[in-house]
């Protein structure tokens, strides 16, 4: 929709961390068994709380010592697993103008919660040095950059809660189209905190048992945690380089509520995706599958059916899949997760399940793909997200046919 | 892309007009500290009161100070210029930090460690305990309806801000965005500060909020450029010995893309935190460049620090004066952006 001539931005790597598994043939595996990862809570104590559980990255170790945080090094692991998906050679990489933005809600959230409790047991003035040193967000993209020894880039942190993966892959998109950006490095990442817990299971927004995205029966998120970055380039350097290409970024969008902290608002989520699908030229009937952004609560869910009729039309929307229901509510990295299995989906030939799915509801006449991953050939994708604040962030994934690798 | 106006929240007080005034007046505004903190003096915003502002004080007991001096800097600046010309969802914010959620996360956090049970915590500050309640307040209040991004990369931040409105403009995605940092004083930011950043030097808070559009569009509603934005150039600088090079290199490059030769240049608005800066300004622009330094003025505002450089060029400069913005993090981020000020 700019003036500028576009130039086509291509997906060639990603990096997934996730409870359900990490790497490409990790969390291929757990999408297509449609396994939820949740468990018994092991990050902290949860005695005093009658329920909750989490779906925690199980294989990741806590370093007390490093000088990032859980969710950055977990940001930086996933963009070094994407660096190599891509076949990218770093010494080129070092030689080129790159982009590193990576979305979170929390930041290393964990650590501020281990700052709090020294505050609580000795005072601010014995806080922690390194945990004080890793408190500030924009540290994320720095462990990345310093994973992969880049110089030449634009670091940025984009704390747009539960819809920042999708804004750190418009940002990506958009620095490469500009002509800032030879390349972008761009994803989510958040890691699973006992503040966000409570808060939620005082809202009583955390579900009693497992996550049931748009079931009758569902009660809330279970929190998640990990990391997903995707690479991205430009369409002719990727193919200039012979680089497998995993699917165009066709475009994305963003809007704002502008209504309530908390309360989100079905026509502007629809706006936003419909924005979405605008910006990408791509008509709500080509759309083959949509990640929706359901979280499991009881008020997400039938909004967020009711907007995707609005977009589709009712009776009209495709395939809708609710990744939380395995991977749990990853927050900052939700979107890019969504991403991820998209790509998978596009690439494998299977819509990934909503897991945990036995009764479904009628404020949410939407075809989840229950329980089970289904044999089909998306190749238009549509992932919705939004987050507290009122912030809809929505991207339009497609298929790039000609290399596809099985 | 154009700066076409602007609105200042200082220590100074409110407004561009008393910011410019203390500026220029060199004489700092910093004030003793009654918190239990390791600094002695600060910048702060003394008596500031968001419901003043707003004509109003309804749903401000949440708000919190981060959130305020947001609040307070956009309705500043709509108080001048409404955007009635654009609809809603073309309003456009991006809005950055440094460390203004940490405060009430932290907080959250002591309730739960400290109540009798650990789910007993204060959910209605819980929207304010994530980064980008402050964007989403402005928003709420106002209207904007456009893409609402909160973003932060440390103290370079002011300079991202106004890069992330750039690329919306140039991506045709809004035709006005309102790109602004902002950081608050706090007990909870001043050891993390300390602690972490190792911050000696007195801290200070405000928000500077820049209205940005096409020059022909603030013509077409009767606003004059205050500033453009010629050029922004960021990198990474793995060690602190790195930092020097690394911003002279980007002060090259964003003079080299702005058409402007160093000689050109009229001043150089640094952070104050970095002797990297200096010996950058000094090894592009000469070891008589005139450098501005408003950290000295009103503390270190960390994530709102390149906001108030640009606002301090701005207010000392005139007549198409070019003006470099440098920034470098301790985390290793360094920035720079060349600006023309206009006559104001």
């Amino acid at each position: 929709m700019g003036t500028v001539p576009e130039r086509r931005v291509v997906v060639t790597g990603f990096g997934v961390i996730s409870a359900i598994g990490s790497g490409r043939e990790g969390f291929l595996a757990g999408l297509r068994a449609g396994r939820d990862g949740a468990g018994p809570v092991t990050a902290f104590d949860t005695e005093g709380f009658a329920h909750g559980l989490s779906c925690e990255v199980p294989d990741f170790a806590d370093d007390e010592r490093s000088e990032y945080g859980r969710a950055t090094r977990m940001a930086a692991a996933a963009a070094g697993m994407a660096v190599r998906d891509a076949g990218l050679d770093l010494e080129r990489l070092r030689g080129a103008s790159g982009v590193i933005a990576i979305g979170t809600t929390d930041g290393d959230a964990r650590d501020l919660d281990d700052l709090a409790a020294v505050e609580v047991a000795k005072g601010l003035a014995d806080l922690d040095p390194l945990l004080a040193g890793r408190a500030r967000f924009s540290r994320m993209p720095v462990a990345v950059a310093d994973e992969l020894g880049l110089e030449d880039v634009e670091l940025i942190t984009l704390p747009d809660v539960c819809a920042a993966g999708t804004y750190a892959i418009g940002y990506g998109l958009d620095a490469i189209r500009s002509g800032d950006a030879d390349y972008a490095l761009c994803g989510g990442a958040d890691a699973f905190c006992r503040r966000t817990f409570a808060t939620f299971y005082r809202m009583g927004a955390l579900s009693r048992d497992v996550c049931r995205p748009f079931d009758v029966d569902r009660t809330g998120v279970v929190f998640g945690e990990g990391a997903a970055v995707l690479v991205l380039e430009p369409l002719d350097t990727a193919l200039a380089r012979g680089a497998v290409i995993h699917a165009e970024v066709l475009d994305h969008n963003l809007n704002c509520d502008a209504f309530h902290p908390t309360r989100p608002v079905g026509e502007s989520v629809a706006a936003c995706m419909s924005g979405a699908l605008v910006n990408a030229r791509v008509a709500p009937g080509e759309v083959d599958l949509v990640f929706a952004h359901g979280t499991g609560t009881p008020t997400n869910d039938s909004m967020e059916s009711a907007a995707l009729a609005e977009v589709f039309g009712s009776g009209a929307v495709p395939p809708v899949s609710a990744i939380k229901s395995m991977i749990g509510h990853t927050m900052g990295a939700a979107s890019a997760h969504s991403c991820v299995a998209a790509l998978l989906a596009m690439e494998h030939g299977f819509l990934p399940p909503t897991a945990n799915h036995r009764t479904p509801d009628p404020e949410c006449p939407v075809d989840c793909v229950p329980n089970a991953a289904r044999e089909g050939e998306p190749r238009t994708v549509l992932v919705n997200a939004l987050g507290f604040g009122g912030s809809n962030a929505a991207v339009v994934l497609r298929r790039y046919r000609d290399e596809v690798v099985r | 892309m154009i700066i076409s106006a602007m609105s200042v929240i200082s220590p100074f007080g409110l407004g561009t007009g008393a910011f410019a005034d203390g500026v220029l007046a060199r004489e700092p505004r910093l004030s003793t500290v009654e918190d239990d903190v390791p600094f002695a003096v600060q910048g702060a915003v003394d008596g500031f009161d968001v419901g003043a502002i707003l004509g109003e004080t309804k749903n401000l007991a949440n708000l919190g100070r981060a959130a305020g001096l947001a609040v307070g800097a956009v309705a500043l600046l709509l108080r001048e210029h409404d955007l009635a010309e654009f609809e809603p969802a073309e309003r456009a914010l991006v809005l950055g930090g440094g460390l203004i959620s940490s405060d009430r996360a932290m907080g959250i956090m002591r309730e739960s460690l400290t109540n009798p049970y650990p789910y007993q915590v204060n959910t209605k500050a819980f929207p304010s305990s994530v980064m980008n309640y402050s964007a989403a307040q402005c928003a709420i209040r106002f209207g904007l309806k456009g893409s609402n991004s909160t973003v932060t990369t440390g103290r370079t931040t002011g300079l991202s801000v106004l890069n992330y409105a750039r690329r919306l403009h140039r991506g045709g995605r809004s035709p006005v965005v309102l790109a602004g940092a902002v950081e608050d004083l706090n007990p909870r930011r001043s050891w993390l500060a300390w602690h972490g950043l190792g911050a000696r030097d007195p801290l200070g808070e405000g928000c500077c909020v820049f209205l940005t559009e096409s020059e022909e569009s603030a013509l077409a509603h009767g606003r004059r450029p205050v500033a453009e934005v010629l050029a922004l150039e960021f990198g990474y600088a793995p060690r602190p010995e790195a930092a020097a090079g690394a911003l002279a290199t980007r002060v090259r490059r964003a003079l080299h893309r702005a058409g402007v030769a160093e000689g050109d240049v009229w001043a150089a608005a640094v952070s104050g935190s970095s002797s990297a800066e200096l010996a950058a300004v000094e090894a592009v622009l000469g070891a008589g460049a005139r450098v501005l330094e408003p950290a000295g003025l009103i503390g270190d505002t960390d994530g709102a620090s390149a906001a108030f450089q640009l606002s301090t060029a701005i207010a000392c400069g005139a007549g198409g004066d070019v003006a470099v913005v440098t920034s470098v993090d301790g985390d290793g981020h360094v920035g720079c952006g060349v600006f023309r000020i206009f006559d104001r």
